[in-house]
C-alpha cells in the first residue's frame, strides 16, 4: 500500500475508534453511577452535559494545540492520557462514587459532581483529538472544510457504533468493568498506531507533492 | 387513470374516520368497556395515566403500551385486584411475629401499603417512591392516604436504603414494571443492602414479572439464592407475576407452619381473601433448587437484555 495513503487511513481509523470510545464510556458511565445515584433523568442529564462540556473544552484546546503544529507523536500523547485514565476506572470509579455518595449533595448535584469528577478529564483529551486530526490530515488549506467534514462524519459514525455496541452487547458480554478496560485497551492500541505512523512519517520525510 | 370523484374521496375519508373512531373506542386487553382517562401527565420518570373503568375501579399506567401498574377502588383498601398483591402478603405468614415496621420500595397506586395498614393497624410503614408525581396521583385519584406512621420518601429505593440505617420486619420490592427493570435494584450488592436492613427473621417480598421464562428471571433466582438463606417462589394466581419471599438465615419455613401462621394472622382482621389457602396453594421452596444462571452484580447485570433471552433450561 502507498505509505502516505496508510497515514490517511490511520487518521480515519483513529477518528472512528476514538469517537466510538467516547460514547461507549458515556453509556458505561451510567452503569457506574446507578448504584450510587440511581438511573434517573438527572443521572442521564448530568452524564450527557458533562461529556458535552469535556468535548467542548477539548475542541477548543485541541484547536489551540493544532495551531502550533500537529504530529503523530503529539497525537500518540493525546491518546495516551485517556487510555490511562479510562483503564483506571474499573479500580477508581466505584470508590470515588462511594465517597461522593457520602457527601450527599442531592439528587441533581450528586450525579452532576460525580460525572464532572469522573468523566471531564478524559473527554477533554478525546475532544482535542478532533481538531488535531484535521490539522494533521489537511495539508491543502483550500480543502480544509471537506477534510474536517469527512473526519467529523467518520468520528460520529464511530460514536453510533460505540453507543449501540456498549448498550446492546458489551453490557451483556463483558459487564461494566471489563468493558471499560476494553475501551482503555482500544485507546492503547490507537497510541501504538499513532506511534507507528510517527515512525513512518519521519522515514518518509516531509510531504513534497 | 381517471381521478377519483369527490364522492369517492368523501367515502374513503369517512371510512378512515370510522376506523380511527373504532380504534379509539375499542378496549385494550379485553377490558370491560369503557375506560375513561381521568388524568394523564408526563412526570420525571413516566407518562402517568389514571383510567376509570367499570365499578369505579381505577387503573394506574405508566405508558400507553404497558399493562397497568395498579388497580384500586378509592375508599376500598380491602379490595386487592391484582393476584400478585395478594400473594405479596404471604410475606406475613413467613414472619414469626406481627410486623412492627415495613418498607415498600415503589408505591404504585398504593394498594399494598393501604391494605397492610388495614390488616395490621399498628405497623409503621415507610415507602420509597422515586417519582413525586406518582405519589401525588396516588393521593389525588387512587385513595392513597399517608398517615403519621405511613410516610412516603421521594427517593430511589437503593439510595433510600443506603442513607437510612433503619431496620424492617418486612421489605416489599415492587419497583419494576413489565417493560424496564432498573438494573441497580436487581444485583447482589443491592440485595446485600436490603438484607442488612432486615430485623432478625425479617422477610423480603419481591414482585417479579416473568410471563415467559427468560434468563433474567432465572438469574434473579440465582442472585437471591446467593444472598439469602431461604427463598420461596409464589406464582401469583397462575399469572406471570412471581413473588420472591426471602429470609436472611438458612433454614426452612414449613408449609404447614406458614399456613397456620396465615390462619392466625387473618383471624378477627378484615382480610378480604383467604391467606392460608393462598399460601397452601402457592408455596414453593426454592432455597436449594439448582438453576443455571449467572449471579447479577453491579458489574454484570444486563437485565433488560436478558429479559429478551429465552431460558433454555426450564425451571425445576
Amino acid at each position: 500500500m502507498n505509505q502516505r495513503k496508510f497515514l490517511g487511513l490511520a487518521v480515519y481509523l483513529i477518528a472512528f475508534a476514538s469517537g466510538a470510545v467516547v460514547m461507549a464510556v458515556e453509556i458505561l458511565g451510567s452503569r457506574v453511577l446507578a448504584p450510587f445515584f440511581g438511573n434517573s433523568i438527572f443521572v442521564w442529564g448530568s452524564l450527557i452535559s458533562v461529556f458535552m462540556l469535556g468535548l467542548a473544552a477539548g475542541y477548543y484546546l485541541g484547536g489551540l494545540l493544532a495551531e502550533r503544529g500537529a504530529s503523530f507523536a503529539g497525537l500518540a500523547l493525546l491518546l495516551l492520557a485517556p487510555a490511562l485514565l479510562i483503564s483506571l476506572y474499573p479500580f477508581l470509579a466505584w470508590p470515588l462514587c462511594d465517597w461522593l455518595f457520602e457527601l450527599d449533595l442531592g439528587e441533581r448535584l450528586g450525579p452532576l459532581t460525580a460525572s464532572l469528577v469522573l468523566f471531564t478529564l478524559p473527554t477533554i483529551f478525546q475532544g482535542a483529538i478532533s481538531p488535531y486530526l484535521v490539522q494533521l490530515m489537511v495539508t491543502d488549506l483550500g480543502r480544509v472544510g471537506r477534510g474536517a467534514g469527512n473526519l467529523y462524519a467518520v468520528s460520529t459514525l464511530g460514536s453510533i457504533i460505540g453507543t449501540l455496541g456498549a448498550s446492546f452487547f458489551l453490557i451483556l458480554w463483558l459487564g461494566t468493568k471489563a468493558s471499560l478496560l476494553l475501551m482503555g485497551l482500544i485507546l492503547g492500541l490507537l497510541v501504538i498506531l499513532a506511534g507507528l505512523c510517527h515512525r513512518l512519517e519521519t522515514r518518509l520525510g516531509p510531504e513534497t507533492d | 387513470m381517471r381521478p377519483p370523484s369527490p364522492a369517492a374521496r368523501l367515502l374513503v375519508g369517512a371510512l378512515l374516520a370510522l376506523g380511527l373512531l373504532l380504534e379509539l373506542v375499542t378496549p385494550r386487553d379485553g377490558q370491560a368497556l369503557p375506560m375513561r382517562i381521568i388524568h394523564e401527565a408526563d412526570s420525571l420518570y413516566h407518562h402517568v395515566m389514571v383510567m376509570e373503568g367499570a365499578q369505579g375501579l381505577r387503573y394506574l399506567s405508566f405508558n400507553r403500551a404497558m399493562g397497568h401498574q395498579s388497580v384500586v377502588k378509592p375508599g376500598h383498601p380491602e379490595l386487592l385486584t391484582f393476584a400478585y398483591t395478594k400473594s405479596g402478603f404471604a410475606a406475613l405468614a413467613f414472619l414469626d411475629r406481627p410486623p412492627a415496621k415495613a418498607l415498600f420500595v415503589g408505591l404504585g397506586g398504593g394498594s399494598m401499603p393501604m391494605y397492610l395498614r388495614l390488616v395490621e393497624p399498628k405497623v409503621a410503614i415507610d415507602i420509597a417512591e422515586i417519582d413525586p408525581e406518582v405519589t401525588r396521583v396516588a393521593e389525588k385519584y387512587l385513595g392513597f392516604k399517608p398517615d403519621p406512621a405511613m410516610k412516603v420518601f421521594t427517593q430511589d429505593g437503593r439510595i433510600f436504603l443506603k442513607r437510612n440505617p433503619q431496620r424492617y420486619d418486612l421489605i416489599f420490592l415492587d419497583a419494576y414494571n413489565d417493560q424496564a427493570v432498573p438494573f441497580h435494584l436487581t444485583t447482589r450488592e443491592f440485595l446485600e443492602l436490603v438484607k442488612s436492613r432486615l430485623n432478625p427473621g425479617g422477610v423480603v417480598a419481591s414482585n417479579i414479572w416473568s410471563a415467559d421464562m427468560n434468563r433474567f428471571f432465572t438469574a434473579q433466582i440465582k442472585t437471591y439464592q446467593a444472598v439469602f438463606g431461604q427463598l420461596y417462589l409464589l406464582r401469583a394466581g397462575g399469572t406471570g407475576n412471581y413473588i420472591f419471599l426471602a429470609l436472611a438465615a438458612p433454614g426452612k419455613v414449613e408449609v404447614g407452619a406458614a399456613v397456620a401462621r396465615a390462619r392466625a394472622l387473618s383471624k378477627d382482621r378484615p382480610w378480604s381473601f383467604d391467606l392460608a389457602e393462598l399460601v397452601e396453594a402457592e408455596y414453593d421452596d426454592y432455597s436449594q433448587r439448582q438453576v443455571e444462571a449467572p449471579v447479577l452484580s453491579d458489574d454484570y447485570a444486563p437485565v433488560n437484555l436478558m429479559r429478551h433471552q429465552k431460558d433454555k433450561s426450564p425451571l425445576p
